[in-house]
């Protein structure tokens, strides 16, 4: 079950990428997405793609494990896609019975396909370089001005950790639980929708109860190893911005101002 | 050796009133510094009801537990206590926090605020002494049941405790799991000198102790050595714990008018009485 | 003819992608009517991928398994009712309790087959004697039970569909020894009493030793061995050499062999080297 999915893994590395303070990752990839819905013409919108690719080929991990990461979204890329070919204005450039195809359609359609591609593109390349615990540092860092706003950081910081240390924990037990109810019988293929969902109970509530369970447990050993909150606490990472991080974050500064510029430019031509 | 947890009269029921039921009833034990103490008993006996007392994950209801002369009662003492005594559980899986092997043993030197640097010196030190520094940078959900268990325990170690207590920490396990985890709990003992308290059902296990404890219905029965405990076969029957087949096998001949004089504890015990009789047969 | 035949088996994990593993390896195994049969292997082994085959939850990539002769996989679309015929007790079976009554629980494997009430209360009956299950408790929640309890509970619940085969992986893991022997022992004696066919999987040797009337040895995928319990223990260095540790008594005997000569090597238990032992001491 968990061999499939390569969409929000780490693969462990050493790569550029992967050596790249996580905080500068994270900020790196906000402006990265801002680039993108930024461009909105298909120079800047080649530009950008170009850069994402090149970071892409710096993380060391096949391109095939990229574009394996949108299989499941693939479809609503498609989706997205052929819908705005239809709803738009502009000249028509040939019409299919009642829809009509227009040149903005087109042009619509292409930006949205490749703004939703690049969007993937851009979060796997932090996912996959970055191991759960480094994101969760870097975002509880990056959020930690919030605390201002008696916004727990911490807290939610500590919860996305656990999150991630337990999700292959439920997983596996999912399927134990499946396997266990098929063999005293339990049909979960076939009948209606009505009894499909009915068949999940007997998952769900073991599921449930083990939650609670191991919950419990959590909770116990945490408290045996002094868990008392945020406060007081540190951290055995220490961070430091160094030459690589500058390097990119100029790159991609860059790239955020040339972008600008060619909208600009294209602004001008256009009037 | 000096007493290093004192455990006086305690009483725990999960009600204060007072008919309900009392699920320890008048404990009164003394675990010395540097010991290695078992504990058996049926499972509802109260044995991880006790052990919690240890480390202030639960207050006695009447009596005192006290760790090195602190009152587990006293608020202001808890993290003094609980970074002294650490615990571990049953399920591997339910005490590991982080996904990272490190970052897991860093949670309890981060949260008594230990310095970075220190932090990494205590984190390494601890996963080479559980044979896991290899392991450092895996995910925690793929090691194996021994593994995950031997990375609980360095997280307790990171915290420099004095005294580790372990509730079925191998029930779950494989034997190659189990035998990792004993080796572990022995290493530590011997040349670190931590205070193991070890729950388990396995008479092998038990064996390695300095005394065992054997706790009934919420009451200490017998604390002794385990070569004492070992000899008393009936006393062992009547508290339907198992038999070593080795300690079966000497008991038996000796009723069969075999003149051993030693009981054997293991194996290799055994082997060694055995050869010795057949040797001076001849 | 075979109750249970498995030919060539062979099962591959997640099969074309680079993960690929053999989890078996070109299996072949017969087991009879009223047969109880011990699986050993270390961790890994494929000791549950087996079981899963036996139980119709994973489908061989190559081979067959027949049940009185028939493919399992004959007809996929029947599959489950294989899966009432031959019974599968997993690891720690007491987690996949759901219901809100002890009885509604057990009930769950017989009404999934179709039965009719008073059928299934016969069934509920028939295993609580088994497993030696307080019928007083039928009526309760499965939450308000003791460990030992609910283990007893699921296990009766797979029992109570009355499988012609029942399998069971680790059904003492955690248990005291007073329940442990306990639970075997009303195991065995529903194997002989109902004539049923069972598979052990389990990593105590003893108990293995004690009850098996033959025994499957799997290391990596492979059938290793596949005979009575004396014969399989008696190799010791095979076992080792697959990660297994024979039974105590067996290793002690098999060191006094250089003081006591002719000893025999298939000695199990403690009462059959106690007797072994004097029989020595009588003929010197």
């Amino acid at each position: 079950m968990l061999n499939n999915i390569t969409l929000g893994r780490f693969f462990p590395g050493s790569s550029f990428i992967h050596r790249l303070d996580p905080r500068v990752k994270v900020l790196l990839m906000i402006v990265l997405l801002l680039n993108i819905f930024l461009s909105t013409n298909y120079l800047s919108l080649f530009i950008v793609f170009f850069v994402v690719i090149l970071f892409i080929m710096l993380t060391k991990i096949s391109l095939k494990t990229y574009f394996k990461s949108m299989k499941f979204i693939l479809f609503v890329v498609l989706f997205t896609g052929i819908l705005n070919i239809f709803y738009a204005k502009g000249t028509t450039i040939f019409r299919l019975g009642t829809f009509s195809i227009t040149d903005e359609g087109i042009n619509n359609s292409i930006f949205v396909s490749m703004r939703l591609i690049m969007l993937i593109l851009v979060s796997s390349l932090l996912t996959f370089t970055t191991s759960p615990t480094n994101l969760t540092y870097a975002i509880e860092r990056l959020i930690r001005p919030l605390n201002k706003f008696k916004i727990k950081t911490h807290e939610l910081a500590m919860m996305m950790t656990i999150a991630l240390r337990f999700i292959p924990t439920l997983l596996e037990e999912i399927d134990k639980i499946i396997d266990a109810q098929k063999a005293r019988g339990a049909d979960m293929e076939t009948g209606n929708i009505l009894n499909r969902i009915k068949a999940f109970v007997p998952v769900l509530v073991p599921l449930f109860v083990s939650s609670f369970r191991r919950a419990y447990d959590l909770a116990l050993a945490m408290e045996c190893r002094c868990y008392n909150g945020g406060e007081g606490r540190t951290s055995m990472r220490i961070l430091h911005i160094c030459r690589n991080d500058i390097f990119a974050i100029l790159v991609v500064l860059g790239l955020f101002v040339l972008v600008l510029i060619i909208n600009n430019l294209f602004l001008a031509v256009s009037l | 050796m000096k007493s290093f947890i004192d455990i006086i009269d305690l009483n725990f029921s999960y009600n204060e009133d007072n008919n309900a039921k009392k699920i320890l009833n008048g404990i009164n034990l003394n675990i010395k510094k540097g010991e290695f103490l078992a504990i058996l008993g049926c499972n509802g006996s109260g044995k991880s009801t006790l052990i919690k007392h240890l480390n202030a994950m639960l207050l006695p209801t009447k009596g005192n537990v006290f760790v090195k002369g602190m009152n587990t009662k006293d608020e202001r003492k808890i993290y003094d206590i609980r970074s002294t005594v650490g615990l571990i559980l049953q399920n591997p899986d339910n005490q590991i926090v982080a996904s990272i092997v490190e970052d897991d043993v860093a949670f309890g030197p981060e949260n008594l605020g230990v310095a970075p640097k220190v932090i990494r010196e205590r984190v390494d030190m601890a996963l080479k002494l559980v044979d896991m520094y290899d392991y450092r940078k895996s995910t925690t959900y793929s090691l194996s049941g021994g593994q995950k268990q031997r990375v609980a325990i360095a997280g307790i170690i990171a915290m420099q405790p004095e005294c580790i207590l372990l509730d079925e920490p191998t029930s779950m396990l494989d034997p190659e799991g189990r035998k990792e985890v004993l080796d572990t709990i022995k290493n530590l003992n011997k040349n670190f000198e931590i205070t193991i308290v070890l729950i388990t059902h396995y008479m092998e296990e038990a064996v390695n102790a300095d005394r065992i404890a054997i706790i009934n219905e919420g009451k200490i029965v017998r604390v002794n050595t385990p070569r004492a405990i070992f000899s008393d076969i009936i006393f062992l029957k009547e508290y339907q714990l198992s038999i070593p087949p080795v300690v079966e096998l000497i008991h038996k001949l000796r009723l069969n008018g075999i003149n051993l004089n030693n009981i054997a504890l293991d194996e290799k015990e055994c082997i060694n009485i055995l050869k010795n009789y057949f040797n001076s047969f001849e | 003819m075979a109750k249970l035949e498995i030919k060539n088996l062979t099962y591959i994990y997640s099969e074309g992608t680079p993960a690929a593993k053999k989890a078996l390896n070109n299996i072949n195994l017969r087991i009879k009517q009223n047969e109880f049969i011990g699986l050993i292997g270390r961790t890994g082994s494929g000791k549950s991928t087996l079981a899963k085959h036996l139980n119709a939850l994973l489908k061989p990539t190559e081979g067959k398994i027949l049940l009185d002769g028939e493919d399992f996989w004959h007809k996929p679309k029947k599959i489950r009712n294989v899966r009432f015929k031959v019974g599968m007790v997993f690891q720690y079976p007491e987690h996949q309790l759901f219901e809100e009554t002890v009885y509604k629980d057990i009930a769950f494997g017989p009404s999934n087959m179709g039965l009719l009430e008073d059928e299934i209360e016969k069934k509920i009956h028939m295993a609580c004697e088994f497993i030696n299950l307080d019928f007083n408790l039928l009526y309760k929640s499965p939450f308000e039970l003791s460990g030992g309890e609910k283990r007893k509970v699921a296990i009766a619940g797979v029992i109570a569909m009355d499988p012609e085969i029942l399998i069971l992986d680790e059904p003492t893991a955690g248990l005291d020894p007073k329940s442990r022997e306990q639970l075997l022992c009303q195991l065995h004696y529903y194997y002989k009493s109902r004539e049923k066919t069972v598979i052990l999987i389990s990593h105590n040797m003893d108990d293995i030793a004690k009850y098996s009337d033959r025994i499957i040895v799997l290391d990596d995928g492979n059938l290793i061995m596949f005979d009575s319990p004396k014969r399989v223990f008696s190799q010791i260095d095979l076992l080792k050499s697959v990660g297994l540790e024979p039974p105590q008594i067996t290793s002690v005997m098999r060191s006094l062999l250089e003081v006591v000569p002719g000893l025999s090597d298939e000695i199990l238990t403690v009462d059959e080297a106690v007797e072994a032992l004097l029989n020595f001491v009588k003929n010197r």
